[in-house]
């Protein structure tokens, strides 16, 4: 049996194709190999580290039990990342039938707040280093509602079209639209009055 | 006259502490040392560790020495051929685990759980020299 | 700016138009600043998002993390266990259950290295769950060199338990 050295060395395809007969041992290499991207994108959606560690680890065990449906149409880690955000989707809707409509998604529904938001001329992260970046887009993602940001994750950071959007989050392509504009423009006015507060 | 002396094995010197793992810091209790807050930090995801309780305890071979490190909780280590040792974790009265392993210099051996408030506790055994 | 410029804007951005609207937006651009304000700011929030995603690691060590995968794994497949497995439920039947004690055995197997020394019998390991309401996994940390064992509440006995034997307590108070 190959060591972890062994696993270590070989490529995803050859991990996978391993696993699919039954080794355990290549599965946790692709495990070790991929679990931050797979937590990072629980946790970006569902903003909760102890659900997004349960999430993820949940995605681990389906993509176990599908690996033979797996025949590479993608690679891997694609394949994994769309088991855990559809775990993440349907998590998100339970959770939702617990809770208020977000104050947010309410105006956005209502129609108009987006085109109140002043149109951002200069790029409000011009001159930051790519770490406060990524903590301001952190912290401005917290700010959204889980539609807005669930929208902005597929499109922005899967690259998923407006038509697999609307099946995945189970709404019209129309209201894919008007959540990804809204939450774009709201993005781009939250980066920009994180910037006027570093400047006061 | 020939004096016969008894042959002693070499007692077994543990350290067994009660350690609180929490993500929220704390004033009121004592953090752990540096390596094993490493330890535990590249291990568990809580982010502070705090001493709850710590014994010394000298075990002679093959026999029992009853610890408590906490109100309600006890363990009972045995000393047993390897050398191993066996732990027993007696919650309230009632005993809960048991866990029989080789005990090597160096390694540390966790018995833990999840606690109240999304915290965790952890029972640490190290042998001392 | 009406509402349905605005989205075509967006999808124009996004290349989700067909090629007719796209020049239709192309061509009215030209004459509208507001639109074209807008339009930078929507690609500038795209390349600033596409080129910035937060990076977020794990939170969790890369052994406790799989032997909770792995656990869950095994506990779905019963009838694919594995023979050391499967000899252990055979001898499971065979024990009579004493006060709710189920008898795990855990071996942990280090992974021998040619100019160790060591016992490779050092990491064997026995745990035993002494209570009906308590689970156990265990896994070793070679990184750390710590041999870990975890105690949990059983799922049926969490929701139903909300009384002064609660496990969590019997430890820390």
């Amino acid at each position: 049996m190959a060591t972890k050295q062994e696993h270590a060395a070989l490529t995803d395809e050859k991990l996978v194709r391993l696993a699919q007969r039954g080794d355990m041992r290549a599965f946790e290499e692709l495990v070790a190999r991929h679990r931050d991207k797979i937590y990072a994108r629980a946790f970006s959606m569902v903003r909760n580290e102890d659900d997004a560690v349960d999430l993820s680890q949940e995605a681990w065990v389906k993509a176990w039990q599908r690996l033979k449906q797996f025949q590479g149409e993608s690679s891997f880690v694609t394949w994994m990342t769309r088991i855990v955000i559809n775990l993440c989707l349907d998590h998100l809707r339970k959770v939702k039938r617990h809770r208020a409509e977000s104050i947010e998604l309410m105006e956005e529904e209502s129609g108009g707040v987006e085109r109140q938001m002043p149109v951002v001329q200069v790029n409000p992260t011009e001159g930051l280093e790519r770490g406060e970046i990524r903590q301001r887009i952190d912290k401005a993602m917290g700010q959204l509602s889980y539609e807005h940001r669930t929208v902005l994750i597929l499109h922005e950071f899967e690259q998923l079209e407006y038509k697999e959007i609307a099946k995945r989050m189970q709404c019209s392509i129309g209201t894919v639209m008007s959540r990804l504009f809204y939450a774009r423009r709201r993005m781009a006015n939250l980066l920009a009055s994180f910037k006027r507060e570093e400047l006061s | 006259m020939f004096l016969a002396f008894p042959v002693q094995a070499a007692n077994l010197k543990l350290d067994a502490k009660l350690v609180w793992g929490s993500d929220e810091p704390s004033k009121e209790h004592k953090p752990v040392d540096p390596a094993l807050a490493a330890t535990l930090t590249n291990t568990f995801k809580w982010k502070h560790y705090y001493v709850i309780t710590n014994v010394v305890t000298d075990i002679p071979s093959r026999e029992t020495r009853k610890v408590k490190i906490s109100e309600p909780c006890t363990i009972e280590i045995t000393e047993l051929e390897g050398p191993k040792i066996e732990v027993k974790v007696i919650g309230k009265g009632k005993p809960v685990s048991k866990t029989v392993k080789q005990i090597q210099k160096g390694e540390v051996i966790t018995i833990g759980g999840d606690a109240e408030n999304k915290c965790a506790w952890f029972i640490v055994i190290t042998q001392l020299e | 700016m009406k509402a349905e410029l605005e989205l075509k804007l967006q999808a124009y951005l996004d290349g989700e138009l067909s090629a007719g609207d796209a020049r239709e937006v192309d061509a009215s651009l030209a004459h509208d600043p507001e639109a074209q304000q807008l339009l930078a700011e929507l690609r500038t929030t795209v390349g600033v998002l596409r080129d910035n995603e937060p990076l977020m690691p794990l939170p969790e060590s890369r052994d406790f993390y799989w032997s909770k995968i792995e656990r869950a794994i095994e506990s779905a497949q019963p009838e694919r266990v594995q023979p050391l497995l499967a000899f252990w439920y055979s001898l499971r039947r065979i024990l009579v259950p004493v006060a709710g004690v189920a008898l795990v055995l855990f071996l942990g197997i280090a992974s021998l290295k040619v100019n160790t020394v060591s016992d490779p019998l050092a990491h064997l390991a026995e745990v035993e769950s002494l209570s009906e309401h308590v689970s156990s996994f265990s896994f070793r940390s070679q990184s750390q060199n710590m041999f870990v064992v975890w105690l949990h509440e059983n799922a049926d006995e969490q929701a139903a338990t909300d009384s002064d034997d609660d496990f969590d307590d019997a430890v820390l108070q």
